[in-house]
């Protein structure tokens, strides 16, 4: 350890080693919160349904807390029970979600994108809305919400050969959408 | 050079996943593989879009059912509410601005949701982790010990000098700095080491931000930041530590870095420390964006002071 504990016993001090641990878990919660809501969004893409399938996730959440084991992935946690209310849905006789185009996704939003950015980003979604649900969770878990390919394995319960190629068939249909045609300037990447 | 890299190596370039070495590695065999290359650009453009898209979501306000299950889910896990002096001064002012930035993805909510604003910070985040997993993986960048270089470098492009800030309280000792330009124009970054060789860095740039409040962000497994902008700058301090360490860091990095803004003597004229460009900084592989798009964050740098963030 770094001397934390010594360095800010100075009056400055604010907290103890585990206090703040335990604080940023707590925070943690916040930001899948809010990860949640947008994962969701791209899913179902009316603000509704989307916080719907939200509001279901924290019941359910709640309705489980007590299996939860502290110190385990608690955004894995939460996503695997949104998936799993996802696919429910899908699968159910209510397809709504399913049904949700891109116009109803802009709509949704507060502020919508950008115009310049529409054209790209009204291709990328048309085909988002094609793709088989399981590609596309994938896909959002890992292009906007970021999660680690490993995670979304666990997540889906899947084997991670499985992750990859969904998300190469999502990815490569976006990109068979938008064209190399065009000759996109190379951006950059990371 | 490596013949062949797998397709898992290749959405992890695009995704920001993969370590400084691996990057590299991936970096030599795309600058020969045109299509490799065009494929990983494709990918990562599509994470832009898709996050530029529904970033927006984030700075929506919930509405009051879904934030009484989100109490109520706190409390059944018996996670702490937000009422730490500290960390709610940091997390309030930041509750417009909250980040949780995973690798490549970050969630945002900022006070003018703004797709070009977003894209900014976005790529300050990125940059700022990628600089310390480079410097962390390369101690040959260790730089100049000698500040006045770096200074001379700063005062030109970023318009200040920087004093470093004094982290050694909390056991932490500056070894070196460098400058450089990134993807979003010039930045200083500034090394310190513990006893037990753990690096931190902290990542400066010119950049205004609408968000004047602290933002966390975990890396992938490895380097987490605390980011958060002053003025005309923008801070990071990355590392990968216990949050609690990096959060002390940053508060005790925020007290000293006033930063700035006490100039330091200027002297060795000539040396231009920006002209170190490194290989992951700037990928052979991927030009840079054609004239008809320029290059998205930092391209027109804002100089007009913000109002500092409410911490």
């Amino acid at each position: 350890m770094i001397g934390t504990d010594d360095a800010l016993c100075d009056g400055r001090a604010v907290l103890s080693s585990q206090e703040a641990v335990d604080r940023a878990h707590g925070l943690d919660l916040d930001l899948h919160f809010a990860s949640l809501r947008r994962y969701a969004r791209a899913l179902a893409g009316r603000h509704v349904e989307a916080d719907d399938l939200v509001q279901d996730c924290l019941e359910r959440a709640i309705a489980k807390a007590d299996r939860f084991q502290p110190g385990t992935n608690l955004r894995a946690w939460l996503f695997r029970i949104m998936h799993n209310l996802y696919i429910d849905r899908v699968r159910s006789q209510d397809a709504r979600i399913e049904r949700c185009t891109i116009e109803d996704a802009h709509r949704s939003l507060s502020y919508p994108a950008s115009q310049n950015a529409s054209v790209e980003l009204r291709k990328v979604l048309e085909v988002v809305d094609e793709l088989p649900p399981e590609q596309r969770s994938v896909l959002m878990m890992v292009a906007l919400e970021g999660l680690k390919y490993i995670e979304v394995a666990e997540i889906l319960e899947v084997p991670l050969g499985t992750v990859m190629s969904r998300l190469t068939r999502a990815r490569e249909a976006v990109r068979n959408r938008l064209g190399e045609s065009r000759k996109e300037p190379l951006r950059r990447v990371k | 050079m490596r013949q062949s890299i797998s397709e898992m190596e290749l959405h992890a370039y695009a995704d920001g996943q993969l370590s400084g070495e691996e990057r590299l590695e991936v970096e030599s065999f795309l600058a020969y593989n045109p299509e490799a290359s065009r494929r990983v650009a494709a990918y990562a453009e599509q994470n832009r879009l898709l996050r530029v898209f529904f970033g927006p979501v984030l700075a929506e306000p919930a509405d009051e059912r879904l934030e009484d299950a989100a109490r109520t889910l706190r409390a059944r896990l018996r996670l702490p509410a937000n009422d730490n002096r500290w960390l709610d001064v940091a997390w309030r002012a930041a509750a417009a601005s909250v980040f949780l930035l995973a690798g490549g993805a970050i969630g945002y909510r900022l006070h003018t949701p703004d797709a070009e604003q977003v894209a900014m910070v976005d790529s300050f985040a990125q940059e700022a982790i990628q600089a310390h997993e480079l410097v962390a993986s390369n101690p040959a960048l260790h730089t100049e010990r000698d500040l006045r270089l770096v200074n001379q470098s700063l005062a030109q492009h970023i318009g200040d000098p920087i004093n470093e800030p004094d982290l050694s309280n909390l056991g932490f000792h500056f070894v070196g700095a460098r400058s450089g330009a990134g993807h979003a124009g010039p930045f200083g970054q500034f090394v310190y080491r513990d006893a037990r060789g753990r690096e931190v860095t902290m990542f400066v740039s010119r950049r205004g931000g609408p968000h004047g409040g602290f933002t966390l962000g975990s890396g992938h497994g490895d380097a987490s930041a605390l980011y958060w902008s002053d003025g005309p700058l923008a801070y990071a301090l990355v590392g990968n530590l216990p949050r609690d360490q990096l959060i002390a860091l940053t508060r005790l990095t925020h007290d000293e870095a006033d930063v700035g803004l006490a100039p330091r003597p200027m002297t060795a004229p000539g040396a231009d420390a920006a002209a170190e460009v490194t290989p992951a900084a700037r990928p052979a592989a991927v030009p840079d964006a054609g004239p008809e798009k320029p290059v998205r964050a930092g391209a027109s740098v804002p100089h007009a002071p913000e109002p500092s963030g409410g911490v």
